[in-house]
């Protein structure tokens, strides 16, 4: 409170000394400021800056957390292009990232309109969808695992009434990637919140004049919902793939960190938990720390230069 | 006025607040390492004399029954047995904490390992040498089972005392073998006869899905590590690591024949779909064959199967011996421990007789067997003619090797193996590209 008034009051104090004593103050100021924030900086120079500036150093060494190991130069990094597991890891994370993102934003946004139609009980749908969100992973993981059984599971169940025979879904090295994405998108719910409220912010004025004009629904969504809702998609996009290519939990769970069968589940950050903490090999862990960084970056960057040509934002000329 | 002063006031004051919170959590780091230096002098000093209090930070790796029944039984008595050493025991899951711990220097003094990674960290110089303190208290390996003893040394030096073991065998369904027309009292004595008869278990539903299977050869206990030495085949000859020993190439092939004979998508919906109920698939009464480990009877009491079974040693192909061989746990002392004296003097209590025995003599110990074969002995355990099975096969067990790569070696061969049954890769090639990596790995290590 003192803080925010003092402004106003502070000149009127010092009137004679008038240019000296307002920098003094000035600088006062500054200092107070620095000092307010420095638990938090000091927090972020210790806790991340530190750390990060220390795994790149790692990434050139046999660190291995009991001994500092040595120098190896690039060594990690030339292992690592001739490591079969690791060429596999990133060879299923892509595989998962490209197919699961789109499918999220898919789903999503699909189902982000439905439950946007003016309908009775409208809260409690979208309170439904939203549910399965809120269940920490491992479960959603052991629930699924009971989805997909491939003999008393209830998809296969249902398969059967339908006269097809269910695949064996996690034990089989073709199934068990559609799968996870499968229950990837259980998790839907999170974006689907973000998608509502992108929808609440296009304004009526623009349906109510295709009215006038006659456009149908269909037409409507195609060329004033879908593209008014791109940013909140180019958002989610981002995070997406971000999160995606950072997937662990669930296959981790799913396969005890083996990523059977067939390696078919072994994903990048299980393969680098691997080396850092079952193998101890923290340097070499590190450097893949870093090559994963760098995929996600040229994937971001791709991400943002591509959005001139799709996403359009309110109010702007496109 | 006012204001500005109040202002200035306050200011001060947080100003004041933060260079003390700063000054107080540096002195704190401060002090805290001295106090820890000052500790480690004093509890030497406390070990000499004897008569001082001390507190030994002891970590396990499970919580819940395990801690409360250990505290009961084990840890209760050795704190009446020496009064002037307390135990504070903790929790701790998974080996990540004591990792970071080591490396910080502020480790527990002493923590239960997988006996299996006793050679890796001892590689590292996280674990204290024992070698001297049980040559002065006339451990030795004597004492305990020979694989159990090899496990817990590394480099010809000790460091870790074993505790607990376990090992594997082949359960079977007599009902199921009876339905077959099998006789029911002579469980396969070779793998020849065990293809065979479970040949004739094997039986398909009207989905097309197995019902019920005769044998899975990588079903629960089921490795590669189990039938390549069953096979007469090596993991370690003469120091080299030698994952592709012929005879475990064969191993592996024979593996890999029945995931092609009875078609592996069909056979890991029923392992993957068993594998959830929470039940032990053999207990299912689904199942005529299964590599399992003795620990498995202690389901019985909860499970009560309606079908006849039993138990044998798993067979060997014709000119073999049937083997097995055994894990457990281990008691370190990770470099850096405080109170090493006191620490030492837990450790030789609860992996040593003493502590083995209270431990095996808890009412709910059911059939688990200990590192000491004395202990066992004194706990009649072979009167319980499954757990015999167990018993007789446990001085000549196999273990697997004692290296720094030992993790590493593993995961490679559950991965070839999981790449042969599902058809990728032949075995040789597979287990040839398992030397090449765990010996790359050797090779940056013992440079």
């Amino acid at each position: 409170m003192a803080a925010n008034e003092n402004p106003v009051t502070a000149p009127t104090l010092n009137a004679i000394p008038k240019i000296k004593s307002k920098s003094s103050y000035k600088r006062k100021l500054t200092l107070y400021g620095v000092l307010f924030a420095l638990p938090w900086m000091l927090g972020i120079l210790i806790f991340s800056a530190y750390p990060l500036v220390m795994s790149i150093y790692y990434s050139f060494t046999s660190y291995s957390i009991l001994d500092a190991g040595q120098w190896v130069g690039i060594g990690n990094y030339k292992e690592l292009m001739s490591d079969n597991t690791f060429r596999i890891s990133i060879y299923n994370t892509l595989y998962y990232t490209l197919i699961s993102v789109p499918l999220n934003i898919a789903v999503g946004v699909a189902l982000a309109l439905l439950l946007n139609t003016k309908i009775r009980g409208q809260g409690i749908y979208r309170t439904l969808f939203f549910i399965p969100s809120l269940v920490p992973a491992v479960a959603t993981t052991i629930i699924w695992m009971w989805l997909l059984n491939p003999q008393f599971g209830l998809v296969n169940y249902w398969l059967e009434k339908i006269g097809i025979s269910g695949p064996p879904w996690l034990g089989d090295e073709h199934w068990a990637k559609p799968s996870l994405i499968l229950m990837s998108l259980w998790g839907v719910g999170q974006a689907i919140v973000i998608y509502l409220a992108g929808l609440q912010d296009i304004p009526q004025d623009y349906y109510d004049a295709a009215d006038v004009d006659g456009a149908s629904t269909a037409r409507k969504l195609r060329h004033i919902t879908l593209p008014l809702m791109t940013p909140v998609i180019f958002f989610n996009l981002i995070m997406g793939v971000i999160g995606t290519m950072q997937n662990f939990v669930l296959p981790y769970t799913l396969t005890n960190g083996t990523g059977a069968p067939a390696g078919s589940l072994m994903f990048y950050v299980m393969y680098l938990y691997q080396n850092a903490f079952l193998y101890l090999k923290m340097g070499y862990a590190s450097a893949m720390a870093w090559i994963l960084f760098l995929i996600v970056l040229v994937l971001t960057i791709l991400i943002f230069v591509s959005q001139k040509r799709w996403v359009h934002y309110q109010g702007k000329e496109s | 006025m006012k204001k500005w002063k109040l202002f200035n006031g306050i200011s001060a004051i947080a100003l004041a607040s933060v260079v003390v919170m700063t000054g107080c959590s540096s002195g704190n780091s401060g002090s805290g390492g001295n106090a820890a230096n000052g500790e480690a002098g004093e509890a030497g000093n406390a070990g000499a004399s004897g008569d001082k209090q001390e507190t030994i930070d002891f970590w396990v790796n499970w919580g819940g029954d395990f801690k409360k029944d250990y505290q009961k039984y084990v840890i209760d008595e050795f704190e009446k047995k020496y009064p002037n050493i307390k135990v504070k025991m903790t929790y701790v899951e998974g080996t990540d904490k004591l990792l970071t711990s080591i490396a910080g220097g502020n480790p527990p003094d002493v923590a239960q390992l997988d006996r299996f990674m006793v050679g890796s960290w001892a590689a590292k110089g996280s674990l204290e040498d024992l070698t001297p303190l049980t040559e002065q208290d006339n451990i030795s390996k004597d004492d305990y089972y020979p694989a159990v003893w090899a496990e817990a040394n590394y480099d010809n030096k000790t460091y870790a005392l074993p505790w607990g073991t376990d090992d594997r065998a082949m359960y079977y369904n007599k009902t199921l073998m009876k339905e077959a027309g099998l006789d029911p009292n002579k469980p396969p004595a070779s793998i020849d006869e065990l293809d065979h008869m479970a040949e004739q278990i094997f039986k398909k539903g009207s989905n097309g899905k197995f019902d019920t299977v005769g044998f899975i050869p990588w079903m629960n206990q089921g490795s590669i590590y189990s039938y390549s030495w069953n096979w007469g085949g090596k993991f370690e000859d003469n120091g080299q690591l030698t994952p592709n020993d012929p005879q475990n190439v064969k191993a592996l092939e024979w593996m890999a024949g029945y995931a092609k004979k009875y078609d592996i998508a069909n056979l890991s919906s029923f392992s993957n779909a068993m594998g959830q109920t929470g039940l032990n698939p053999f207990w299912t009464g689904k199942v005529g064959f299964i590599v399992d480990g003795n620990w498995i009877l202690n389901d019985l009491a909860k499970t009560k199967p309606t079908f006849e079974w039993g138990v044998t040693p798993l067979p060997a192909p014709e000119g073999y011996e049937p083997t097995t061989w055994s894990g457990g746990f281990a008691y370190v002392m990770p470099k850096g421990a405080k109170h090493k004296e006191a620490a030492w003097t837990l450790m030789k209590f609860i992996a040593g007789h003493d502590g083995t025995l209270l431990w095996a003599k808890r009412p709910n110990a059911g059939n688990d067997i200990t590192a000491m074969p004395k202990v066992n002995e004194e706990m009649k355990m072979n009167d319980n003619p499954n757990l015999k099975v167990f018993l007789d096969l446990m001085p000549n067990a196999k273990f697997r090797p004692v290296t720094p790569v030992g993790q590493k070696l593993w995961d490679e061969m559950f991965r070839v193996q999981d790449l042969a049954i599902n058809g990728k890769g032949q075995p040789q090639a597979l287990l040839d590209e398992v030397k090449k990596n765990v010996n790359t790995e050797l090779a940056k290590i013992t440079k």
